[in-house]
């Protein structure tokens, strides 16, 4: 289990976290929900270890990291790998390098057939000899996505992998993301998009203002308990 | 005389110009790379409060026409730790010097500004920090400044004909000695001109095809 406990964040004096506690089990998939500026995406950098937190202990599967004690040679992959929400693809290499690269450079082994797979839904095979700058906005996101995927773990992060995906490619996405919880990993996917959340996630956590405010299992969107998710979810 | 009588009959010196020339430039390019380079990682790594010390170093250095430095470690500079050097060393030293806080002032931004976003994703697809150092930051950290260090450069280069008024024997100094000679000012420095264009147009023409290219290649949104 990938656990965040009591973990805060602050940046320039403002709290960006304040004690958030949350758990990543194998083999389930957790939405995160929350407006612009709720903390979504610094926790998934605080779980992903590359931004630490002031305070709080990250539990990886009963590797404790406490904080605010540095832990700078900390290499989150093999067991947690992420998506960020600027996707980040290396501008210098082609897409398959991109995607690739890290495996090859250090060797090792991945499911050849899942990456084959995916690639041919995610029509990726066309601009696999393309620099991300001659792709466009949503081809550079499912390379991004790819990459996460394919990249064996024990636990996946994802920052909004549907921000610029159409119907057809986050419904194929969400197949993806249930095939690989089937096989054990733990899946946290940061999302604005409700249907999309209460279609692949196994359970619903709501923050506002740095702190969850609300979680449970899909039919928390349906009757949520707080006023402002159920004033997101009138919008919906 | 035309330009090919003043080539034939002035080559030995017009030679030693070129050669005096390319030697102080060379050594001005390869100090000014090499510990600038270095200057620029340091200000970007280090503690602020070192950074702040060469970069104030660099701003009066920066505020200072090159000229008026290179007259001051010329003359006031020997008279008052009483040593003579010869205007080579002269040259190289201060040229070299402005260069050296040119270059740190190319490498510093860039590094400071380099996407951690970049080296973040590195860290959870499992690279080590070698591996994120030689495949991701630095690979993109040398396409981001190659077409500035090179403009630099002729700069530089074209700086080096300072050096002539503290005596040295450089290009433009021999030019100017046949010039008194010949009384043949349009071809003199006619030859002269053709000199640095030859030298400098490629310099420039592949700073610019390179800033081109990385910045079509390299650019994302």
């Amino acid at each position: 289990m990938l656990r965040a406990i009591h973990i805060r964040k602050s940046i320039s004096d403002r709290k960006i976290l304040g004690s958030v506690d949350l758990d990543i089990s194998n083999g389930k998939v957790t939405a995160l929900l929350g407006r612009n500026g709720a903390g979504k995406s610094t926790l998934l950098r605080c779980l992903s270890l590359v931004e630490f937190p002031d305070a709080g202990h990250i539990d990886i599967d009963g590797d404790t990291y406490v904080f605010p004690t540095p832990h700078a040679t900390v290499s989150p992959w093999p067991r947690v790998t992420a998506l960020f929400q600027g996707l980040h693809l290396w501008p210098h290499m082609r897409i398959r390098e991109n995607i690739f690269g890290p495996l090859q450079w250090q060797a090792r082994e991945y499911d050849r057939a899942f990456a084959k797979r995916l690639l041919d839904d995610f029509e990726l095979n066309n601009v696999m000899d393309r620099y991300p700058a001659e792709c466009s906005g949503g081809q550079r996101q499912r390379a991004a996505v790819a990459r996460a995927l394919i990249l064996p773990c024990q636990y996946l992060l994802l920052d909004e992998p549907t921000a610029s995906a159409d119907v057809e490619h986050a419904h194929i996405l969400g197949t993806y993301i249930r095939e690989l919880a089937t096989r054990g990993v733990g899946i946290l996917v940061v999302t604005h998009m409700f249907g999309f959340a209460r279609s692949i996630a196994d359970r619903i956590v709501f923050m506002e203002g740095g702190a969850i405010v609300e979680e449970g299992d899909a039919t928390l969107l349906t009757a949520p308990r707080s006023e402002s998710l159920r004033r997101l979810v009138s919008l919906h | 005389m035309g330009v090919v009588q003043i080539l034939e009959q002035y080559a030995a010196g017009l030679l030693h110009g070129v050669a005096v020339t390319l030697e102080l430039a060379i050594l001005v390019w390869i100090v000014g790379i090499v510990i600038g380079s270095a200057l620029g990682v340091a200000q970007a790594r280090l503690p602020v409060g070192i950074g702040w010390i060469t970069r104030a170093v660099a701003f009066v250095l920066t505020s200072v026409p090159t000229i008026v430095l290179l007259f001051w470690f010329h003359y006031p500079a020997q008279t008052l730790i009483g040593v003579q050097l010869n205007p080579f060393i002269t040259s190289a030293f201060t040229l070299g010097l402005v260069n050296i806080f040119a270059v740190a002032e190319i490498i510093r931004p860039a590094l400071v500004s380099f996407p951690s976003g970049l080296i973040a994703t590195g860290k959870v697809a499992g690279l080590s920090r070698r591996q994120i150092l030689w495949k991701i930051e630095f690979p993109l950290i040398v396409r981001n400044v190659i077409p500035a260090l090179l403009t630099l450069q002729v700069v530089m280069l074209q700086a080096t004909i300072f050096a002539s008024l503290i005596s040295l024997d450089e290009i433009f100094r021999i030019a100017q000695r046949i010039n008194a000679q010949v009384y043949r000012p349009v071809q003199v420095y006619s030859v002269l001109a053709i000199f640095f264009l030859a030298l400098c147009l490629p310099l420039n023409a592949v700073a610019a095809i390179l800033q081109r290219r990385f910045r079509q290649k390299l650019a994302i949104d």
